[in-house]
C-alpha cells in the first residue's frame, strides 16, 4: 500500500522546476514602466489643469472686485432719492456722502470701519465697508469676497470740476484657489497673475492660497445738467432752424470771458431720451424733422431709431441709452423755513450757499404773474456769491415787459409747482451763466405740468422737470437759450438755438454717479 | 506532453527552437512595449503642447485685456500713442513686425505709494506723465515692455519681457460705440499661435498667413476700454 502511493522523485521535481520562470517578472516590470509613464503624464496633465484652474480663479477675482465697485455705487446712489424725490445726499444722515464729509480721524460710521489715509502728508478719513461676501455656484470656490474702501477726493485735488464731491472707490476681490498650494509651471503666468500661496501682499500667512485683484475707480457725480436736452419720453426738434450746440465757460478756448462765442462753439450738445421703458419704442422718439435739425453732438435713445433727417447731426447716433431721472426736489422737504413773499415790484436779498435766502410766493394763491412792466429783482451781494431759492406753489407767468432780473454773482433756484409761461423779457440772467439759474418742476410725478419759453428773449438756465412737457418756441429770428432742459417731453419750434455749457455737467443737484476713471492695480513693475 | 526526465537534463538549457521561439515572443512583447511607450510619449507631448498652448492663449489675452481696460489712450499698430496732445513712444526693436502701444495711469509715485488723483475740468490724472506699455512681435515671440517714467532708464523693470512663444500674429481692431453720457469703446483682440503638434505645419504656418493649420489656433476676445469715453 505504501509502495503503491509513493511518488517517484522524477515526477515531482520537474513540476516545481517548470513553475520557475521570468514571465511574471517581465510583466511586472512592464507594468511598472507603463505605470510610471502614466503617472508622469497624469501629473503633468494635473499640473496644467491646475494652472488653468488658477487662471479661472484669477478671472473670478476681477469679477469679485468689480462687484465691490458696483455695490459701493449702489450705496452712493441710495441717498439721492431717499423719499422718492431728488435730495442732497449730504443732507441725509448716515449716508456715505455725509459721513465722509463730516468724519474726522478716529470717528465712527454706521457704514463701516473708519480708517485714516494720507494725501501728501495730510490725514483724511476713509471708510472701509463690511466685507462683501459673494456666493458662487459651480466649479471652484463657493465663496468670493470683496473689501471696499471709499474716500472723498479732497477739494484740493479738484479744479474746475464742480462743487459736488467725487469719490475714490478701491475694491479688492479675493477668490480662494482650489487644489494644493503649488505655483503653476508657466513662469509668465506667475508674473501676470501674482497668485498668493503662502502669504498675502502684506506678508501675512495665508490658510489657503488665493487670487487677488484690486480695482480703483473714481466716481463722478452726474448732475441735472449733464446733457443739453433730455426728454424722458421723447424730443421733437421741429425744423432745420433748430440748432443745438455747446461751449465751455471754463475754457478760453471754447468761450470768450466764459460766454458763448459762435466762433468757439463745440459739439457736446447731446440730445437723449429714455424711451418709455414699457412703450416698446413707440413713443420715446427723437424727431429731427424732414429738414433736419442741427445737432452738434451725439444723439442717444433707448431702443428707438431717430425719426427725420439726421444729416445735420455731427456726432454718433446710438440706441443704448438709459438714465433714470428722479422726481424734482420737494421744496417743503428742502427746508421748513420759507419767507412769504407777496410784494411784487420789489426786490429780494440773497444768502449763502449753505444758507440761501428762501422766499415762497404767497399772493394770488401762489401764482407769480409778471406782466406789463412788473418785474422782480434780486440784490447782488456786496462781495462773493449770493444764493436765493424761490418757491412758486402755482404758476409762473411772464409776459410783456415783465421779467425777473438776476444780476451777476447771484444764484437762483426756482421750485415751480404749476405751469410756466415765459415770454417778454423773461428771466434775465445777466451773467449768461446757465448754472446760476435752476428751474425745478413739480416733485409730484403725477401732476401734469407744462413749461413754455416763447419769443426772442434770451434765457440762461437749467430746467429740471422730469414730469413736465417743455416747449421752446422761437417766434422771431434770433431766439437763443443757454443751458439745458430735462423734461418728460421736449418740443422745439421756429428759430431756436440752444447753447449747452459743458461746465453744467459739474453743477446742480446730483442724480447719479458714474465711473470716470478705472484702473487695475496689479503692480506689474513694482 | 514533454516532461523533464531528470535534473541534469534540465540544466543543459533550451534547444535552438526554444530559443528562437522565446526570442520571437520577447521581441513581440518588446515591440508592443516600445510602441506603447512611443504612443504614450506622443500623447504626453501633445497634452503638454495643448495645455501650454492654451495657457499661452489665455495669458496673452489676459495681458492685453489687463492693459487695455485701464488704458488712457491706445495706439493701434504703432509704437507711439498720443494722449492729451503729447506723443509717447516706446523703443521697439527694428525687427518687430506687429505692435500696439498704450498709456496707463502712473498709479504709484517714486516711493511706490499709490497716488491720489487730481481732477481738473473733469480730467483725472495720476501723476504728470503716464506709464507707457508696448506689445510687439519679434520672430515668433510676443514681447511686452512697460516704461515707468519714475524708474531709471536702465532699470530692469523698464526692459522688455517675453510673455509668449510660438505666436505668429496678433491683431487689435476697434469699433466705437459712442454714447453721450456713458460712452465706451470696444476693441477686438485676436492672437494666432503657431501649431505645435506638427513641426512641419508650424513652419508652414509661419510662412503663410492663410495656412489652414493656423485657423484652429487663433483666439480672440472683446475688451471695453473703460477710460476712453
Amino acid at each position: 500500500m505504501r509502495a503503491a502511493t509513493k511518488i517517484p522523485p522524477f515526477q515531482t521535481t520537474p513540476k516545481l522546476r517548470c513553475e520557475k520562470g521570468s514571465a511574471l517578472a517581465v510583466a511586472m516590470v512592464t507594468l511598472a514602466i507603463l505605470a510610471m509613464l502614466a503617472a508622469v503624464t497624469f501629473q503633468t496633465v494635473t499640473s496644467r489643469f491646475r494652472s488653468n484652474y488658477h487662471t479661472a480663479s484669477w478671472h473670478d477675482a476681477l469679477t469679485s472686485s468689480e462687484n465691490g465697485i458696483q455695490y459701493t455705487l449702489v450705496r452712493l446712489r441710495s441717498p439721492l432719492t431717499p423719499n422718492g424725490v431728488l435730495t442732497n445726499p449730504l443732507a441725509v444722515p448716515g449716508s456715505l456722502q455725509s459721513d465722509l464729509a463730516a468724519l474726522s480721524s478716529g470717528g465712527t460710521s454706521v457704514n463701516g470701519t473708519v480708517l485714516t489715509g494720507s494725501n501728501g502728508g495730510t490725514p483724511y478719513p476713509r471708510i472701509q465697508l463690511p466685507t462683501l461676501i459673494i456666493p458662487h455656484v459651480g466649479e471652484g470656490s463657493s465663496q468670493f469676497s470683496a473689501v471696499v474702501i471709499i474716500d472723498g477726493v479732497p477739494s484740493a485735488n479738484l479744479t474746475n470740476s464742480g462743487a459736488n464731491n467725487w469719490y475714490r472707490i478701491r475694491s479688492v476681490g479675493t477668490v480662494p484657489l482650489s487644489g494644493s498650494a503649488n505655483v503653476g509651471i508657466q513662469k509668465y503666468d506667475n508674473f501676470l497673475r501674482k497668485l498668493q500661496f503662502r502669504v498675502d501682499s502684506s506678508g501675512n500667512a495665508l490658510s489657503k492660497p488665493q487670487a487677488v485683484r484690486t480695482v480703483e475707480v473714481i466716481a463722478k457725480p452726474v448732475t441735472i445738467g449733464s446733457a443739453a436736452l433730455f426728454g424722458v419720453t421723447g424730443v421733437d426738434l421741429n425744423n432745420q432752424n433748430v440748432v443745438i450746440n455747446s461751449y465751455d465757460s471754463r475754457s478760453p478756448l471754447y468761450s470768450t470771458n466764459g460766454i458763448y462765442d459762435a466762433a468757439k462753439a463745440t459739439a457736446n450738445g447731446n440730445v437723449v431720451t429714455n424711451d418709455g421703458l414699457t412703450s416698446g419704442g413707440s413713443i420715446g422718439v427723437i424727431n429731427l424733422s424732414p429738414t433736419g435739425a442741427h445737432v452738434y453732438g451725439n444723439i442717444a435713445t433707448n431702443n428707438t431709431a431717430v425719426v427725420g433727417n439726421s444729416s445735420n447731426v455731427t456726432g454718433n447716433i446710438t440706441q443704448d441709452f438709459y438714465q433714470y431721472l428722479p422726481p424734482a426736489p420737494d421744496p417743503s422737504a428742502v427746508s421748513s423755513s420759507w419767507t412769504n413773499f407777496s410784494a411784487f415790484w420789489s426786490i429780494m436779498s440773497t444768502g449763502t450757499a449753505a444758507s440761501p435766502a428762501r422766499y415762497k410766493i404767497s399772493n394770488n394763491g401762489g401764482d407769480l404773474k409778471l406782466t406789463g412792466g412788473a418785474s422782480l429783482s434780486i440784490i447782488p451781494p456786496a462781495t462773493g456769491e449770493g444764493y436765493v431759492e424761490i418757491w412758486i406753489p402755482r404758476d409762473l407767468t411772464i409776459s410783456g415787459n415783465g421779467g425777473i432780473n438776476i444780476p451777476p454773482h447771484v444764484h437762483v433756484t426756482f421750485y415751480i409747482d404749476g405751469n410756466v409761461q415765459i415770454a417778454g423779457n423773461g428771466i434775465v440772467n445777466t451773467a449768461l451763466i446757465p448754472g446760476n439759474v435752476v428751474l425745478y418742476g413739480n416733485h409730484d410725478s403725477t401732476v401734469v405740468q407744462s413749461m413754455t419759453v416763447n419769443g426772442n428773449g434770451q434765457f440762461a438756465g437749467m430746467i429740471y422737470a422730469p414730469s413736465a412737457s417743455a416747449s421752446v418756441k422761437g417766434g422771431g429770428s434770433s431766439g437763443a437759450m443757454y443751458g439745458s432742459i430735462f423734461a418728460n417731453s421736449i418740443f422745439f419750434n421756429g428759430v431756436t438755438n440752444l447753447h449747452y455749457d459743458s461746465a453744467q455737467g459739474d453743477v446742480g443737484a446730483v442724480i447719479d454717479y458714474r465711473i470716470a476713471s478705472w484702473y487695475e492695480d496689479n503692480s506689474l513693475t513694482r | 506532453m514533454k516532461t523533464c526526465l531528470n535534473h541534469s537534463f534540465r540544466k543543459s538549457g533550451m534547444t535552438i527552437a526554444e530559443m528562437i521561439v522565446a526570442m520571437a515572443a520577447f521581441s513581440v512583447a518588446m515591440t508592443a512595449l516600445l510602441g506603447a511607450s512611443v504612443a504614450l510619449q506622443t500623447s504626453f507631448s501633445a497634452t503638454e503642447d495643448y495645455f501650454l498652448g492654451e495657457g499661452d492663449q489665455l495669458r496673452v489675452m489676459d495681458y492685453f485685456g489687463t492693459d487695455l481696460r485701464r488704458a488712457l489712450a491706445v495706439g493701434l499698430n504703432s509704437d507711439t500713442v498720443t494722449y492729451k496732445g503729447t506723443s509717447y513712444t516706446n523703443a521697439v526693436p527694428s525687427g518687430a513686425t506687429k505692435y500696439v502701444t498704450v498709456v496707463i495711469p502712473n498709479y504709484k509715485d517714486p516711493t511706490s505709494a499709490t497716488r491720489f488723483p487730481t481732477v481738473s475740468a473733469d480730467t483725472i490724472s495720476y501723476g504728470s506723465t503716464p506709464v507707457k506699455i508696448s506689445y510687439y512681435l519679434l520672430g515668433s515671440t510676443l514681447y511686452r515692455i512697460e516704461v515707468d517714467p519714475d524708474l531709471a532708464v536702465g532699470d530692469k523693470r523698464n526692459q522688455a519681457v517675453s510673455i509668449a512663444d510660438n505666436v505668429s500674429d496678433f491683431n487689435i481692431t476697434d469699433s466705437i460705440v459712442a454714447n453721450p453720457l456713458l460712452s465706451e469703446t470696444i476693441v477686438s483682440i485676436s492672437a494666432t499661435f503657431a501649431p505645435k503638434y506638427s513641426r512641419s505645419l508650424w513652419a508652414k504656418s509661419l510662412a503663410s498667413s492663410t495656412t489652414d493649420s493656423r485657423i484652429g489656433t487663433t483666439v480672440g476676445c472683446k475688451i471695453q476700454l473703460r477710460n476712453l469715453f
